[in-house]
């Protein structure tokens, strides 16, 4: 039962990690795009 | 050119002028307020996961710790941008920025994929291949991953428009492609059966061709983006997310232990079974895999002329012909040898042995193929081309086979002669003549036959002795071809460095002639040393990986830096 419980924290903070990772990578997309725009 | 800093400082005045509605915006003031603000968003999120990880106690390193260090390299990253502004170092503050901000996203990554995927680590036992395979598969992963993420500081380094770093560039490129490809290959080997991991190596592969495949087609566009405005950065990133989750899945599932791993064992047993074609008889009379090591020394002579590329036209027939005249000599060399492959383990199952073909046929169908190979090297390469490949065949078929094999230790020595042969007749077919670095091409296969050949009779010694072939293990001992294999080794790995000196080769030949050469001496050392079966084998298949590896250096390294 505690295992049951510690699983489901543990997938639930990993999601939340994951999300985080998502945003960093929609960050690194957005600042290579803007780096790729700026003139040369 | 823009500088770094630029990119830094931009949006902090881009978003200045968001705030104040009289200014006149553009669109990219928009974009570089967006990741401004992204930005600040990203980093107060993953302070807090930091923050989270570090009073989270009970949870595995593996979960626990990659946080934290993401919130140190935050810190990091923050004093490179503050610096890039203020003292203007746009290069090292380049290279630096999207190299640190992927590993902090692999930090986070290996956290949430950790926090996911159960730890199955335990259940594999101790010792046995699965457990060898599988470490080996976890160096591979990670090695791949590594050289996934130098691509980023590399790629930003060619903003200097340097071409060395743009060559180092697509060095690692191909090095990656290389890479990610084998990983996907030995994940479907080992695992499968896991559609994960099978499907995050494919995506990984694809990724790679890809990236590579328009690289290449850019390389020869005048319109073309140049790698200065990173437009490598996206596809790198994403390779490199998909590497990271594969290599911390890699560590966390064992290679299973019996399932898969006995695949190769069922599909040999199977092969026994089924009884060979006429065709594949006679097809494996021209000794194929032999050939395909011969041909790669070929095609690698044609690219190191000096004289560039040679057009695919010539390639092709000089392949062809020297296909012919080696598997002629092949299976001539069947032909004769029949007393001798019936006494031996290795060689009783071959056609002419076990009596499917005849030898008369045999010898037919060789003069047969070495008359086409001479016709077909003489008409599209060179006449000296197709002169080399008949005194191959003859060295080959008639010294070697007739002469030096049944009668002479040295057989192996002075027999080498004619396995290198082929990268001669690629260079005379490119070029017309010989110069000096053909010959030491020559001269390193010459050198290298010994140790590759010795090491086999090694192995198969008391095959050797029952057909009464005086091999040199046969004829001094096993002490004695030991210390014979190590000498030869250090000569070879000399004549290896030759090309440098002679200044026909370049810093990249150079780097892996060192390398390969070095890991060859460590193996011939382990077989003069300790000697055993498996140091044999190993320093065995390792020669042949190696010579084709270093014949690929030195098209590397040509084609790079002509």
């Amino acid at each position: 039962m505690r295992d049951d419980n510690l699983n489901t924290k543990n997938k639930r903070l990993g999601m939340i990690l994951g999300l985080v990772a998502l945003l960093m990578f929609v960050v690194m997309l957005v600042w290579a795009y803007q780096y790729m725009s700026l003139p040369t | 050119m823009h500088t770094y800093s630029q990119t830094v400082t931009f949006p902090t005045t881009a978003y200045r002028r968001l705030l104040v509605a009289s200014a006149a915006v553009t669109y990219l003031h928009i974009l570089a307020g967006t990741s401004l603000l992204l930005h600040m968003v990203a980093g107060v999120l993953i302070a807090i996961s930091g923050a989270g990880a570090w009073f989270y106690r009970d949870a595995s390193p593996w979960v626990r710790n990659p946080p934290m260090i993401a919130l140190a390299l935050l810190a990091l990253h923050l004093l490179f941008s503050v610096a890039a502004i203020q003292a203007d170092m746009p290069l090292l503050a380049a290279v630096a920025h999207p190299s640190l901000a992927a590993l902090i996203w692999a930090c986070l990554i290996i956290s949430a994929v950790a926090l996911w995927v159960p730890d199955e680590h335990a259940q594999q036992r101790a010792g046995g291949r699965a457990v060898q395979q599988w470490r080996r598969y976890r160096g591979l992963v990670f090695g791949t991953t590594l050289s996934a993420w130098a691509l980023l500081p590399l790629g930003a380094g060619v903003a200097s428009q340097s071409a060395p770093l743009a060559a180092a560039y697509h060095t690692a490129l191909l090095l990656v492609l290389l890479l990610t490809l084998t990983v996907l290959w030995q994940t479907w080997r080992t695992r499968r059966r896991d559609r994960l991991m099978l499907g995050l190596a494919g995506l990984a592969g694809g990724l790679v061709l890809a990236q590579a495949s328009i690289e290449t087609v850019w390389a020869s566009s005048a319109q073309a983006p140049t790698l200065t405005q990173g437009v490598h950065m996206p596809p790198t990133i994403i390779l490199l997310g998909t590497l990271v989750v594969l290599s911390i899945l890699a560590l966390r599932r064992p290679i299973p232990a019996v399932a898969e791993a006995s695949g190769r064992t069922q599909r040999r047993a199977a092969a026994a079974e089924k009884q060979p074609t006429l065709l594949s008889d006679y097809i494996s009379l021209t000794k194929p895999k032999v050939i395909s090591l011969l041909l790669v020394t070929t095609l690698g002579a044609m690219f190191i002329t000096g004289e560039g590329m040679p057009s695919v036209a010539l390639v092709f027939w000089t392949l062809l012909g020297g296909y012919l005249a080696a598997g002629g000599a092949g299976a001539i060399n069947c032909a004769f040898d029949k007393n001798i492959d019936v006494n031996m383990g290795r060689t009783s199952r071959r056609p002419v042995p076990s009596g499917r073909i005849s030898p008369r046929n045999a010898l037919l169908f060789g003069l047969v193929l070495v008359a086409l190979a001479f016709a077909v090297l003489a008409t599209f390469t060179t006449m000296l081309a197709a002169v080399l490949a008949m005194v191959g065949v003859v060295y080959y078929a008639v010294i070697y086979t007739r002469w030096l094999k049944p009668n002479t230790w040295h057989n192996i020595v002075i027999g080498g002669g004619a396995g290198s042969l082929p990268p001669l007749v690629g260079w005379a077919a490119v070029t017309g003549t010989l110069t000096l670095p053909a010959v030491v091409l020559f001269l390193i296969i010459f050198y290298w036959t010994p140790p590759h050949f010795w090491a086999l009779a090694l192995v198969k010694e008391k095959d050797y002795a029952r057909a009464r072939v005086p091999m040199l293990p046969v004829v001094a001992g096993s002490e004695e071809t030991r210390w014979q294999i190590w000498l030869y080794s250090w000569q070879m790995f000399a004549l290896t460095l030759l090309p440098v000196a002679l200044g026909a080769m370049g810093g990249i030949y150079l780097v892996a002639a060192v390398v390969l050469g070095g890991l060859f001496l460590r193996d011939a050392w382990a077989v003069w040393r300790q000697g055993e079966q498996q140091h044999i084998w190993r320093l065995y298949k390792y020669s042949l990986l190696y010579l084709a590896l270093l014949f690929a250096a030195m098209v590397l390294d040509r084609v790079i830096l002509m």
